[in-house]
C-alpha cells in the first residue's frame, strides 16, 4: 500500500527524488482523512519554496488543507490535470494525483524524512 | 461531549465522528459527495436527535407564541407547521425554529441544538407570564429526517397513514414500522421528505428498518450542510446571529410586521423597515476558480463590503456558491463582487436564490 521508493513527512506528504527533481503528493492515508477532494489550488511554476512552505492547497467538501513542501527548491512543474480532475488525488494519490515537481535547491532536510517502513510504523503508532 | 441515542450504531457503521453543538455527531459514513448525491437521486436518512424539542400547552399557548415569535402564529391551523425567527427586544435573532400546531392550546416546537437551553429558558419565562406550560421532550426522543425524491414513496407502505397526503409543512401523528411517530413534511435539503420523531425506545428499530429494509443510506453532517446550502437555507450561527435582525439575514419573509398583534422585537424591526437595513443576505456564484468559505471577506475590488457566511462547491451544480452578508445596495442579482481567497480576489456575481431546489419540494 505504501510505495517503498518514496520518502514521507509526518504531515503525510510523500516525495520522490529523481536527480535534483522532487515530485510531491499526499499519501493514501491523507486523502482518506480529507475525503472527497473537490478543488486543488496549485502554485505558479517558478515559485521558490522553503521547507514547510505551502506548495498547494487541497479543498475537500468541508475543509481546506495545505500541502507543505518537504524540501526547499523551485517549482518547475505543476499537475494541471488536477484542476479539472481533483478526484485523482483520492483515486491515485501516489501516482496521477501528484501535485508539484520541485528543482531541489539543497538536500538539507532529506534525512529528516521517513522511509516507507518508518512511515508505516508512524501510521501504526497512531501518533499522527 | 453529549452522544446521540444511536451513537453506538453510527460508530459501528464506521461514521467519522465530529463535534457539533456539544454533540459527537456523524460527519460522514462513506464519502460526503456520494451521500449528497444519494439524497438528490433517491433518499437519505439523517439522525438529527441533537435538535431540541419542546411541547407548549395551555389555553393561552397561541397567544404566548404569537407574542414570542416574529411570524404570524395565528395564520396556521391544526396539523400545520410554521417557520419563525425567535427575536430579542432589539430584533436580534435568538434562534430560528418550527412550531407545529396540534390545537390552539397545544404546540410542538423544534429548535436548534446549539440554542436549545437558551430557547428553553427564554420561552419558559414567557410561558410563566401567560400561564402556559412548557416542557422539554428532547432527552426522550429520537429525531430523524428522511429526505429525497423517493423518500415518501419508500416510507408509505410502512406508515399508518400515507405521507403523500401531507401538504408541505403539514404534520400528523401516525405509525412507522409499527412505532408511534410524529411525522412532519419538513426538512433541510430542498427535497421532498419528512422529519420523524420517535420515542427513545423505538428509535433504533425504526432507524434500522429505514436503513436496512428500505436501504436508505445514513447521511452525515457534511452532506447535510451542502444539501441545505444549495436551497439557500440559513444555518444558525452562520447566516443568523443574535447581533443581526431577521430582515437583514434573509428571513424577512417570516416576519409579520403587518399583523396587529405585538411580538418581542416588533418595535425594533419596524423602525428598521423605515430606513432599510445596512446589510442584506445574498447568494453568490464564483465566476473564477476557487471555493468561498465562511468568514472570507467579500470586496468590490477595492474594499471589503461583506463577508461569506457559508460557502461550498455545489455538488449538484458544480458551481462554487456562497451565502454572503453584504452592503444592501450590492445585494442585487447581477452585481459583480470579489471573494478574497487566501489573499487573492476571485471574481463572483450575485445570483438569485435558491441555487438549487427540487421542483417537487412544495408539491
Amino acid at each position: 500500500m505504501i510505495p517503498a521508493d518514496l520518502k514521507y513527512t509526518g504531515q503525510h506528504e510523500w516525495l520522490r527524488l529523481e536527480g535534483d527533481i522532487a515530485t510531491v503528493g499526499i499519501t493514501d492515508f491523507a486523502q482518506e482523512q480529507l475525503t472527497d477532494i473537490v478543488f486543488v489550488d496549485l502554485p505558479e511554476a517558478g515559485r521558490k519554496v522553503l521547507v514547510g512552505d505551502s506548495v498547494a492547497v487541497l479543498e475537500s467538501v468541508k475543509s481546506v488543507s495545505d500541502v507543505y513542501s518537504p524540501l526547499a527548491g523551485e517549482v518547475v512543474e505543476v499537475n494541471t490535470t488536477l484542476e479539472a480532475n481533483p478526484q485523482l488525488v483520492n483515486e491515485d494519490p501516489f501516482g496521477t494525483g501528484w501535485m508539484v515537481k520541485l528543482k531541489v535547491a539543497n538536500k538539507a532536510g532529506l534525512d529528516k524524512l521517513m522511509d516507507s517502513a518508518a512511515y508505516q510504523a508512524y501510521l501504526d503508532s497512531a501518533n499522527h | 461531549m453529549k452522544k446521540l441515542p444511536l451513537h453506538a450504531w453510527h460508530q459501528l457503521r464506521g461514521a467519522k465522528a465530529g463535534e457539533y453543538a456539544g454533540f459527537t455527531m456523524p460527519l460522514y459514513y462513506s464519502q460526503p459527495l456520494a451521500e449528497h448525491k444519494a439524497v438528490r437521486d433517491r433518499a437519505g436518512v439523517f439522525d438529527i436527535s441533537h435538535m431540541g424539542q419542546f411541547v407548549c400547552t395551555g389555553e393561552k399557548a397561541t397567544a404566548m407564541l404569537q407574542y414570542a415569535l416574529a411570524n404570524d402564529v395565528k395564520s396556521i391551523g391544526d396539523g400545520q407547521a410554521l417557520y419563525s425567527p425567535l427575536c430579542k427586544q432589539d430584533g436580534g435573532v435568538l434562534d430560528d425554529l418550527i412550531i407545529y400546531r396540534y390545537s390552539p392550546d397545544r404546540y410542538r416546537i423544534i429548535v436548534n441544538a446549539d440554542t436549545r437551553q437558551k430557547d428553553f429558558n427564554w420561552l419558559t419565562a414567557l410561558a410563566g407570564m401567560f400561564g402556559v406550560e412548557l416542557s422539554d421532550l428532547s432527552a426522550g426522543q429520537c429525531l430523524f429526517a428522511i429526505q429525497g425524491p423517493q423518500a415518501m414513496a419508500l416510507l408509505a407502505p410502512h406508515c399508518g397513514a400515507d405521507p403523500a397526503n401531507l401538504k408541505f409543512f403539514g404534520f400528523m401523528e401516525t405509525t412507522l414500522f409499527g412505532a408511534n411517530v410524529f411525522m412532519a413534511r419538513t426538512g433541510y435539503t430542498g427535497e421532498p421528505g419528512v422529519e420523524v420523531s420517535v420515542a427513545l425506545e423505538d428509535g433504533l428499530g425504526v432507524w434500522e428498518s429505514i436503513t436496512e429494509k428500505l436501504a436508505i443510506p445514513p447521511i452525515g453532517l457534511v452532506a447535510r450542510d451542502t444539501l441545505r446550502l444549495e436551497p439557500g437555507y440559513s444555518l444558525y450561527g452562520h447566516e443568523l446571529k443574535e447581533e443581526w435582525s431577521p430582515l437583514e439575514s434573509g428571513i424577512g419573509w417570516a416576519v409579520r410586521l403587518d399583523v396587529d398583534d405585538d411580538f418581542i422585537g416588533k418595535e425594533a424591526l419596524f423602525s428598521l423597515t423605515g430606513r432599510g437595513t445596512d446589510y442584506l443576505r445574498a447568494g453568490l456564484e464564483l465566476i473564477e476558480r476557487g471555493i468561498p468559505r465562511a468568514d472570507y471577506p467579500v470586496t468590490d475590488g477595492q474594499q471589503q463590503v461583506g463577508i461569506v457566511t457559508s460557502g461550498a462547491l455545489s455538488p449538484t451544480t458544480g458551481k462554487s456558491i456562497a451565502l454572503i452578508r453584504v452592503q444592501a445596495p450590492l445585494a442585487k442579482p447581477g452585481t459583480r463582487l470579489f471573494v478574497d481567497i487566501r489573499g487573492k480576489p476571485v471574481e463572483a456575481v450575485v445570483v438569485k436564490l435558491p441555487f438549487y431546489v427540487n421542483p417537487a419540494l412544495r408539491k
